[in-house]
């Protein structure tokens, strides 16, 4: 199945290593992770291997784990072709495991290290993700573990019941036949991570491939245009200089190629040329229900669904909504949900621990504005405009890290911010990191806004521009 | 200021399907001018570190040629990196001042070329008379001197 999806060096020379975390669809992941977790009550991790190669990192997983944890050669014990294996055979295990005892993480501990079972994924014979789970030897710190999350649930009454349900019950210890099982659940999802890889993969290459024949072809008529006119034009200006004056009829048509060749340069290739850049059409008609609501129940919704995964990575979601009636006016629910989780998500996952992410609502004029802000690594200036271009993905400054993520949530969050008739930007601006946070990365505040027209059914859009609402202050 | 040559000034088509753009040297010729042609990015720096010229009328597309390497550059696309390079005294020997007229089949570089300060951007297709008249402006100020 996989000479379907590639074909031998072309993998190699299409895909830099950062260029893997495009392939898999976090949410998907997420998904099938939480179900997989829930079902057999116990936790899954989600591991991603880093561009060093021989280091892992985390992607997602049932228990908070700690961000950006490396997983040293994990896999160099992986029996050659199998897809399953005892990872605790793996011998680094007793070295790993000192390294995050139940002393250091009390909570929260890094249960990859401690897996009876990893499934690597695979995309084209280059390994994309690695699922861990299981946690047979976390029985015997149980006591210690009830203990920490009822601690925690009195340290933060937001946890929601549900969670600590979960992560008590999944440190029960499996059996054997359990073990097996788990083996094959696993196994099964690992495949379905691999087809979402897969198909993502499969539209990345397509993009590309359609790209370059633009080009390519751009040139090349640039080229064949260029050899033709000036051969007739040679003929036309000078062709008497060289002793080749051609009659007035073959003068004539001369003159009418040139002109036919002009004009495609001025028309219609300088179009296809701007076409080329327009990327809207890459991106499925979406329908839009617009109806009255609170844009503040929204907004709410949003932080409640990103403080999980936010807490476990040390950062807070702090709503501010700076309006003094009800923000509600006419959108579309659904898809304006989806701009602010595409909001929230990047701004999570490009945030530094022990960090805020503000979200702030705020009625200008005729206008509402939305703005989403964070601190981290930023995104340099030249980057500003293009991260709203489809699959662009900002560079991180800190090389080592690899954020995953499809580059589409901004260019979507844009085409709907837009089919509302707002606007969508970016600032990131230097803004030093807060003093509780270790080493010395530069920290940038980035701030992503959108504005909403204020507009209710029995009216139109009114009038002024989305900018000026925002300046004038 | 840039040293004068001789009479006729002279021009170096750097391009590398010079043949299917041999029309454009015969036509410079006839409008007065002196032609060398250079087809990669190396044949280019040797004629310009041998020979006087007043007017460079340059490819951004093409190969750096000769089996040469430069660090971190391709190759096959080694034009803009001759112009970067040239303009940051990388290269000895190399006139300081010397207008060059952008002659291109692609738009990748328009950015780049704009901090550049090449004397003319032309983008293929381009018609003989653009060529001629922009060529003849950037060697104006030795055309102006008797």
């Amino acid at each position: 199945m996989d000479d379907q999806f590639f074909h031998g060096e072309f993998w190699a020379e299409e895909f830099a290593p950062s260029q893997l975390s495009q392939l898999v669809d976090r949410r998907a992941v997420e998904l099938i992770e939480l179900g997989l977790s829930q079902e057999l009550q116990t936790a899954v991790a989600v591991m991603q291997p880093t561009s060093e190669g021989d280091t892992y990192e985390y992607v997602t997983g049932s228990h908070g784990l700690p961000h950006r944890a490396t997983f040293c050669q994990y896999l160099r014990s992986f029996p050659e072709g199998e897809r399953a294996c005892h990872a605790n055979d793996c011998r680094h295990y007793d070295r790993l495991r000192t390294l995050v005892g139940p002393d250091t993480e009390p909570y929260y501990p890094c249960h990859m290290y401690l897996a009876d079972l990893a499934v690597p994924v695979r995309v084209g014979g280059r390994l994309v993700a690695v699922l861990f789970t299981g946690q047979r030897r976390l029985a015997k710190w149980e006591e210690q573990i009830r203990q920490r999350v009822a601690e925690v649930g009195q340290e933060v009454p937001g946890l929601s019941t549900a969670t600590l349900k979960r992560h008590t019950r999944s440190i029960r210890p499996a059996t054997s036949a359990a073990l097996v099982e788990l083996r094959d659940r696993l196994v099964d999802a690992a495949a379905q991570i691999q087809q979402f890889a897969e198909q993502r993969y499969n539209l990345w290459v397509a993009f590309n491939a359609r790209e370059r024949l633009i080009a390519e072809g751009t040139h090349e008529l640039r080229a064949a245009l260029q050899a033709a006119l000036l051969e007739a034009e040679f003929l036309e200006l000078y062709g008497s200089d060289v002793g080749l004056a051609p009659p007035p009829e073959i003068a004539e048509a001369l003159e009418r190629i040139c002109g036919e060749i002009f004009r495609l340069r001025d028309r219609t290739l300088s179009r296809l040329l701007t076409a080329r850049s327009r990327f809207s059409e890459a991106i499925p008609a979406r329908e839009y229900k617009h109806q009255v609501h609170d844009l503040r129940l929204l907004l709410d919704e949003c932080v409640r669904l990103y403080h999980g995964v936010a807490r476990s990575r040390g950062i807070t979601i702090g709503l501010e909504i700076r309006a003094a009636a009800r923000l509600e006016f006419e959108f579309d629910w659904e898809s304006i949900r989806l701009v602010v989780s595409n909001l929230l998500d990047n701004a999570v996952k490009y945030s530094y621990t022990d960090t805020y992410v503000k979200v702030i609502a705020a009625r200008r004029d005729e206008w509402v504005v939305v703005s989403v802000e964070n601190m981290g690594t930023g995104i340099s200036p030249d980057e500003l405009a293009r991260v709203f271009e489809r699959f662009y993905r900002a560079r991180v400054r800190d090389a080592k890290r690899l954020i995953w993520g499809s580059g589409l949530g901004l260019t979507v969050a844009k085409e709907i911010v837009e089919a509302h008739g707002g606007r969508i930007w970016a600032e990131s601006v230097p803004g030093g990191r807060p003093e509780s946070a270790a080493g010395d990365l530069e920290g940038y505040k980035t701030t992503f806004h959108f504005t909403l027209p204020r507009r209710r059914k029995d009216e139109g859009v009114e009038r002024g521009t989305p900018e000026g609402a925002v300046r004038r202050r | 200021m840039r040293e004068l040559s001789e009479a006729r000034p002279r021009v170096l088509f750097a391009e590398d399907e010079a043949e299917r753009n041999r029309r454009v040297v015969d036509v410079l010729r006839l409008e007065g001018f002196e032609v060398d042609v250079a087809s990669t990015v190396a044949e280019c720096v040797s004629r310009l570190r041998a020979g006087r010229y007043d007017v460079v009328l340059y490819d951004i597309m093409m190969p750096l040629g000769d089996g040469e390497t430069w660090e971190g550059i391709d190759p096959i696309d080694a034009g803009i990196a001759l112009l970067t390079k040239w303009r940051d005294g990388e290269l000895e020997g190399l006139p300081e001042e010397l207008p060059v007229v952008v002659l291109t089949g692609t738009t990748r570089h328009r950015e780049v070329l704009q901090t550049l300060g090449v004397a003319e951007y032309l983008e293929k297709p381009c018609g003989l008379r653009e060529v001629v008249k922009a060529v003849r402006a950037a060697a104006a100020p030795r055309e102006a001197t008797p």
